[in-house]
């Protein structure tokens, strides 16, 4: 299967300083929220953070999302200074 | 015009609360709306739609993969293979991946544009919320930004019009939520950020429904 870019980034960084980046982010969110991620189902939030800890399909999906957030940033950091 | 709307979870519950809004307003620009839902979302049901009412703009609310669109009951139904079904319309995939493959497919079968998501598309709720999908302040930026492709497909937009308005509109919103002191409004930021970054078209950009 072809890797897509954001694939190709997680693998080139360390995969271990994401999982930690993601844990984090999702941890700071109230425990009300849950997410629903295509046909994956859904999730509550410590739930996504187990499934991003033992590095589940799911896991990565969620830190695939941070990494679209990531390299959105210049472009929001752009915006913001409008 | 045809809807085809699953409803057999959450995800699938709210996006189906949404095209309740979406159907209403395509009347008012004059479209003769055929919907598809429960069991009657298979192959030989829409083509028979299809063959039946000619429709510019198709529009798909479920789950999907890269080359497949499921049923209500999570089975696919759609695949590269019958991409054909999709020639001389429009589509609009609110769905997983489906641009990838089967968005390629159906071009090159005569589709004139498909517009759907190039990876996982989130959706960020409220718990508290889940009975009322359009009350969820935490899900309704996600699902506006979604539904307003298809909405301004309707008004007579061409695809790319289409794509930059949802474009616009989420980073509007995504400013909203970066500013915002709601504990909840980051869960909206990321989701929304992430499917606003994965929402493309292949085919025909100028394509409009009423050529």
């Amino acid at each position: 299967m072809n890797k897509n870019a954001n694939e190709l980034m997680i693998e080139k960084m360390d995969l271990t300083y994401f999982k930690e980046l993601v844990k984090a982010r999702l941890a700071s969110m109230p425990p009300e929220v849950s997410f629903s991620i295509g046909a994956y189902g859904d999730f509550t939030r410590d739930q996504l953070i187990e499934e991003v800890e033992n590095g589940t399909k799911i896991g990565l999906a969620a830190i695939e999302m941070e990494v679209n957030f990531i390299k959105r940033m210049p472009k929001l950091l752009a915006m913001m200074e409008k | 015009m045809i809807i085809i709307r699953a409803n057999h979870d959450t995800p699938t519950y709210y996006l189906y609360e949404v095209t309740k809004q979406i159907y209403k307003e395509a009347e008012t620009y004059g479209f003769k709306v055929a919907i598809l839902e429960g069991k009657d979302i298979n192959k030989d049901a829409l083509r028979k739609r299809i063959k039946t009412h000619k429709p510019k703009l198709i529009s798909f609310n479920g789950h999907g993969s890269d080359s497949s669109m499921f049923d209500n009951n999570s089975k696919e139904f759609i695949n590269d293979n019958s991409a054909d079904v999709f020639q001389d319309t429009i589509v609009y995939a609110l769905a997983c991946s489906c641009l990838n493959s089967l968005g390629k497919a159906a071009v090159k079968k005569g589709c004139n544009a498909f517009v759907g998501y190039r990876g996982n598309f989130w959706i960020a709720r409220n718990h508290k919320s889940e009975c009322t999908p359009i009350r969820d302040f935490v899900a309704k930026p996600i699902l506006d930004a979604s539904s307003l492709v298809l909405k301004e497909l309707i008004r007579g937009k061409s695809v790319n019009d289409a794509i930059t308005k949802s474009h616009e509109f989420a980073s509007k919103e995504i400013l909203k939520l970066i500013y915002s002191k709601e504990p909840l409004a980051i869960a909206t930021l990321h989701a929304l950020s992430n499917n606003d970054s994965l929402l493309d078209y292949e085919g025909n950009g100028d394509a409009k429904v009423n050529e």
